[in-house]
């Protein structure tokens, strides 16, 4: 078998929220809990933001799955009890809708009969991503990058989807994880792209420097049609001060 | 001469009740790709040789490490993963056909829902509630740690039903897999105190006593657990567990 190292992390994900006590330490149990801006929505385990800071160690997958499971799964059960309407509650031609929704999506896909093919832009995403946005990155690189995605975002719209099939149509739902895949490539590359310091896994060799006094936060990003609006949240450090790392 | 391209041949079925039929793909060689490559490859130019325009093929995969089980396939004939078939080992051109003993979903992807019920059937689990720290649990000396690691290498792949000829779309035989699992939960210090469950069970329908002793199992087995020895050996647990039921142990 061949073996590389190979991008299998976002190093970010869905922002979820905690409940702090006043001595900082999290309340067991708040429904607040890895719920995210969604209500009602939990996330727990990798799909989540929350543990890894700017730096992904081994094995800390299980570290975000298993202790975000023990939070998350108290939070939910408190969050149903403490609602004064059950999902029986919500009048049928809500579900009614979503389901249209999600049916035209997928008739939508089916019907793209372009020249692309969604395994090829695939494979160029992946290797765009590992030559310019991976550990060492350079302001340049990145934001070739990001004009290579909108290329591959007008591209995906001329698919040739090769199966229509309503039965275990593995395509359809590739093509459409696959564009979700390119609103996250934007994502984590601008992203990088906007902060110039080095810190965790992103090492900027123009800017080698871990900079605290302006980059000691968390990158949030919000989803729009326009693309990736970017904010900065404070990090906690009440618990833990931030220390150099030396390897 | 080095080859340049890879000639695959895939049984593909759109459906379960759909008709079989074959297609031919040829694909650009590349050293040390495996089965799983491969099929990238064909569902990047999802043509036949014949220059036809099909869907791409359907197939399963996850781990990509050979710990997983999604896919298992038949390949040249012989049920393996897909992931460590060698295109440089295997012979041209590469056939690949669905697991037969398990309901067609389709093209390459069964449903090995069965052997996940069968591990229910079996109890394989040890109950742990979780409402208390049950503190360390007892120690367990490293022959027993070492033949515990040998079962639990099992990924529910499916190989061994699928070359057993007790295994039937009708039979209601739990198979290698889950019996062996039976033996790995039994010999666990904690899992052990629900043995009689599990004994109840494997001595139940679709148990231990539809094995017919053909031993393909163990043969087929990629990560080569001693299913037989697993077979014997809860043969003689249950021989034992009825006896001392029958005369009151």
């Amino acid at each position: 078998m061949r073996v590389f190292p190979s991008v299998h992390y976002t190093m970010g994900g869905l922002w979820i929220d905690y409940e702090a006590d006043a001595s900082g330490n999290i309340v067991a149990g708040s429904p607040r809990n890895h719920q995210t801006n969604i209500p009602g929505l939990f996330a727990a385990g990798e799909v989540d933001y929350e543990y890894h800071g700017a730096n992904r160690l081994g094995a800390n997958s299980l570290l975000s799955c298993f202790y975000g499971g023990m939070l998350a799964g108290p939070a939910m059960v408190n969050y149903a009890k403490g609602l004064e309407r059950s999902c029986d509650a919500v009048p049928a031609s809500v579900f009614e809708a979503e389901r249209k929704r999600q049916e035209e999506a997928f008739r939508r896909i089916c019907a793209l009969q372009g020249t692309e093919n969604p395994f090829v832009l695939h494979k160029e995403l992946g290797e765009v991503m590992t030559d310019n946005v991976a550990v060492v990155r350079y302001n340049d690189k990145l934001q070739a990058a990001d004009n290579a995605i909108l290329a591959f975002m007008d591209r995906w719209k001329r698919i040739d989807i090769h199966d229509a099939a309503t039965w275990a149509n593995q395509a359809v739902s590739f093509t459409r994880q696959l564009w979700n895949m390119l609103e996250l490539a934007r994502v984590i590359t601008l992203g990088a792209l906007r902060r110039d310091e080095s810190r965790g896994s992103h090492y900027k060799p123009d800017f080698p420097e871990r900079n605290d006094g302006e980059w000691l936060k968390t990158t949030l990003a919000t989803w729009t049609p326009s693309g990736p609006e970017f904010r900065y949240a404070p990090v906690d450090i009440s618990l833990l001060r931030p220390e150099a790392r030396k390897y | 001469m080095a080859k340049n391209t890879i000639e695959l041949k895939i049984k593909r079925q759109d459906g379960p009740n759909a008709a079989a039929r074959w297609e031919e793909f040829s694909i650009p060689y590349k050293p040390k790709m495996n089965v799983i490559s491969a099929l990238m490859e064909v569902r990047r130019h999802p043509y036949t040789v014949q220059g036809r325009k099909t869907t791409p093929p359907v197939w399963d995969a996850n781990c990509l490490e050979e710990v997983c089980g999604a896919c298992s396939m038949i390949i040249n004939g012989k049920v393996r993963q897909a992931c460590s078939a060698l295109v440089d080992q295997l012979e041209l051109p590469i056939v690949l056909e669905p697991m037969t003993k398990f309901p067609l979903v389709r093209d390459l992807v069964v449903d090995r829902q069965r052997m996940f019920d069968a591990l229910k059937r079996m109890h394989a689990w040890i109950p742990i509630d979780g409402t208390y720290n049950l503190g360390p649990g007892p120690r367990v000396d490293p022959n027993t740690s070492a033949m515990a690691y040998s079962l639990a290498r099992c990924m529910t792949c499916g190989c061994c039903l699928e070359v057993c000829p007790q295994i039937t779309p009708t039979s209601t035989f739990i198979g290698a897999a889950a019996i062996s699992q039976v033996r790995l939960f039994n010999m666990h210090p904690t899992g052990k105190m629900h043995a009689r469950e599990r004994l109840e069970a494997l001595m139940g329908e679709g148990g231990l006593q539809d094995c017919g002793n053909a031993q393909n199992c163990v043969h087929a087995c990629p990560k080569e657990i001693p299913l037989t020895e697993s077979i014997a050996a809860m043969g003689r647990e249950t021989t034992a567990y009825v006896l001392k039921r029958l005369f009151g142990g």
